[in-house]
């Protein structure tokens, strides 16, 4: 009942293909939905919303006034891959981060990659994330990224893009567990629809991925989370997440380093820590190297790190790689460290520090997408399309004072999924971001955060910006 | 069948070492029975690949590690689609005459000539005259080659090395898939058969069903004019399935060697190998 009306728009639709039929891989899942009468589905949403808020599913939201701590919006019409499409997903994933980990133990020591001339120098150099103080430095396994949220969307044929990888914190893997967790106890009937690949082994995944790079090898690392604290955005994951994996989480004022070894003060004195799960960007690690207004880090902790004494993960200057100018390289990556051709298609990026292309994109910034650099999480962004006239004379002077700062690409008129909204379903864009964990293996989370735009006909997936998520099912065959 | 294989090699070396060279040949050939859907290589230390095809057309990777390191990691993950052989004998089965083909043995010369383990004895020769004499086409006689190497012989790890030739396994008959396949290839080169060495990894669903296939396998290939490569096991005494997936070819196991390689240093090295397959 609640399908029939749903009338998809003239995009890729993640549930009907063109001609109006559901495709083969839903229909399961829309037959149980089927049978759902709208009373019936009017009480679970609310008991669902009651789950949420019980658990302390939040996140923050920076500069609003109305109480910054949210729920974080739920759909729970779950997005299906099927088994196939997923292997292909995987393989890209792999091979992607693979590039990216030699890439940034590339340009941290011989930079052979810009000797033989396959990114100009000022790429790397021009990286606002990039650490010369590193070039040089080891890192235990010569890993980089242990971490990586890599963002995908379709374009109107189906096909997946990468849009970014998140190479520094991540974040949003807690809201897939919870999401499953969720729909397992208020929608049971629905995974009656298929053999759905479970995601719950995550925290052990990412805990083995952890005590993988504790120096020296130590077979009993302590491991701990550093989080900047309960006012972070990402508070509730960082909480979750060490939860789940049974370690501590703690502050920077939690930890002390002394003669180049860090420890954190328990009630029975010091006990060193050999491994961070760090939350919290390289900026404020340490006031003694990066920023020295930090009050979230630790005094000699970067010490500690380059005498090899503590790991940090993700490692530090991985943000030279999700650079956005850097992106537009990564195929080139593939290609130079693996020699392989990428899996992954990408979306076409301009780069504004080329002579030509900053002239098309001044000329055509109406009709484009443009993004500094170095920010994430959907701040710093113009969308051509749907900016004013003000927004668009705004962007175009930071570009012609910054041209290494921005780049830009086409609007791509990402997939939409059904989506509840007041009075049925409704078409909203949607993204996905897989999880991979770099560590003795590489493992890719099945599935990962499909967002939703959740405001009609917005291209914004951020939960900052107005975006919800919903459960992401992997099918097994 | 669609197989992930997860092939990895570990060295621990007891003093450091510098300028390891190591050429790879772990990456799953796409041919007519097998086709490779994703493949990623990763080395610790971190190192860059370079990729190139042999003589015999298997991929190659190829890296340096030029700093001193003590341990070496390479992990090997491909995605393989496999097609079932033929199961019983082909309805037409070439006729033992195209053998003599003059083209024929030209552009198979590599596999047809004793070469390195591979040594044509004459008691390997008398062997092998005497199943050619028997009735049937080239299929027949294949089978029968390799049936005879599987009965005569006991899977013994141990009982042989690296090096142990056709000649010296010919005389106890014990030892591994290696030199079940050496001797294969003996037998079949003795007749005019083109015959070569694979390398690769085979799936052992019932766990304990297939000999020899713990770690990488190796088993043959013989011409079959006309048709093509059939694969042919001697360890396990049947012809290739779905569950075999080969990583390369070669006159013998000098040419397929799934990691070689070379490195400055000294002091002691330990090596461990695993493989996974799991099917998908």
């Amino acid at each position: 009942m609640l399908l029939d009306n749903y009338r998809p728009a003239d995009l890729f639709d993640e549930l009907v293909d063109s001609q109006g039929a559901v495709r083969p891989y839903y229909r399961g899942l829309a037959e149980r939905l089927r049978g759902l009468n709208q009373e019936e589905l009017g009480q679970k949403l609310r008991s669902l919303e009651l789950l949420f808020m019980k658990q302390g599913v939040t996140f923050t939201v920076y500069g609003d006034e109305r109480g910054t701590e949210r729920v974080f919006p739920f759909d729970p019409f779950p997005r299906v891959i099927p088994a196939a499409e997923w292997e292909r997903i995987e393989a890209g994933l792999i091979q992607r981060i693979t590039a990216l980990n030699l890439f940034l133990y590339d340009v941290y020591h011989a930079q052979k990659i810009i000797k033989d001339g396959i990114i100009p120098k000022e790429v790397i150099l021009g990286a606002r994330h990039f650490r010369p103080e590193f070039v040089g430095a080891s890192v235990p396994k010569d890993a980089y990224v242990h971490v990586c949220g890599t963002d995908l969307i379709r374009d109107r044929d189906g096909r997946y893009l990468v849009l970014e990888d998140n190479g520094r914190c991540p974040s949003g893997v807690s809201y897939v567990l919870e999401n499953r967790s969720a729909m397992k106890r208020v929608f049971p009937g629905l995974f009656g629809a298929g053999a759905v690949r479970p995601v719950d082994t995550y925290p052990a995944d990412l805990l083995a991925t952890l005590r993988n790079v504790a120096p020296r090898g130590n077979p009993d690392p302590n491991v701990v989370l550093l989080t900047p604290g309960v006012h972070n955005s990402a508070y509730f994951e960082h909480s979750f997440l060490a939860r789940q994996m049974s370690i501590e989480i703690v502050e920077g004022r939690d930890l002390i380093a002394l003669d180049g070894f860090v420890y954190m003060r328990t009630a029975r004195g010091l006990r060193q820590v050999d491994v961070i799960y760090r939350r919290i960007d390289d900026d404020f690690l340490d006031p003694q190297v990066f920023r020295k207004d930090s009050v979230l880090g630790v005094p000699g902790l970067v010490d500690a790190v380059r005498r090899g004494n503590v790991a940090l993960a993700n490692a530090i200057g991985t943000g030279v790689a999700d650079d956005k100018v850097t992106y537009a390289y990564v195929p080139d990556m593939i290609r130079y460290y693996l020699c392989q051709e990428p899996l992954l298609d990408q979306v076409p990026t301009h780069l504004a520090w080329r002579d030509d292309d900053r002239k098309l994109i001044l000329d055509r910034l109406p009709e484009l997408v443009v993004k500094a650099a170095d920010e994430s999480g959907g701040y710093g962004m113009l969308i051509g399309p749907a900016a004013t006239k003000a927004q668009i004379e705004e962007f175009r002077a930071r570009i012609i004072t910054n041209p290494r700062g921005y780049i830009a690409q086409p609007v791509v008129r990402f997939s939409q999924h059904p989506t509840l909204v007041e009075g049925g379903l409704e078409g909203r864009h949607v993204d996905l971001r897989p999880f991979v964990l770099w560590g003795d293996s590489v493992k890719v989370m099945p599935g990962g955060l499909t967002r939703v735009a959740l405001r009609k006909g917005s291209l914004v997936v951020n939960s900052s910006q107005g975006g919800g998520s919903k459960d992401t099912w992997v099918m097994v065959a | 069948m669609k197989l992930r294989v997860t092939h990895r090699t570990e060295y621990r070396y007891a003093l450091p070492v510098h300028g390891n060279t190591n050429e790879l040949r772990v990456t799953p050939l796409t041919n007519r029975r097998q086709k490779s859907l994703m493949h990623v290589i990763r080395v610790v230390p971190a190192t860059r690949l370079e990729r190139y095809h042999d003589l015999h057309r298997n991929p190659v990777h190829r890296f340096e590690v030029e700093e001193p390191h003590t341990a070496l990691t390479i992990e090997a993950v491909s995605l393989v689609e496999t097609l079932p052989g033929p199961s019983g004998l082909l309805a037409d089965d070439p006729s033992k005459a195209l053998l003599g083909d003059e083209s024929l043995r030209e552009s198979f010369q590599p596999y047809l000539l004793p070469d390195g383990p591979v040594h044509i004895t004459p008691q390997i020769w008398r062997a092998a005259i005497d199943i050619e004499q028997s009735p049937g086409g080239i299929h027949t006689m294949a089978m029968e080659l390799m049936r005879t190497v599987h009965a005569g012989s006991t899977y013994a790890p141990g009982a042989t090395h690296i090096g142990t030739t056709t000649e010296e396994f010919f005389v106890h008959r014990k030892g591994v898939c290696q030199d079940y396949a050496h001797l294969l290839l003996a037998l079949c080169r003795a007749v005019g058969l083109p015959a070569r060495y694979v390398c690769g990894y085979v799936y052992d669903a019932r766990r304990g069903e297939i000999i020899g296939g713990h770690a990488s396998h190796a088993w043959c290939e013989v011409w079959l004019p006309g048709q093509g490569w059939l694969g042919l096991d001697p360890t396990n005494g049947k012809p290739v399935t779905d569950a075999y997936v080969a990583a390369a070819v070669g006159r013998d196991y000098r040419d397929a060697t799934p990691v070689s390689g070379s490195y400055w240093g000294s002091g002691d090295r330990e090596m461990r190998i695993t493989v996974h397959l799991e099917a998908r």
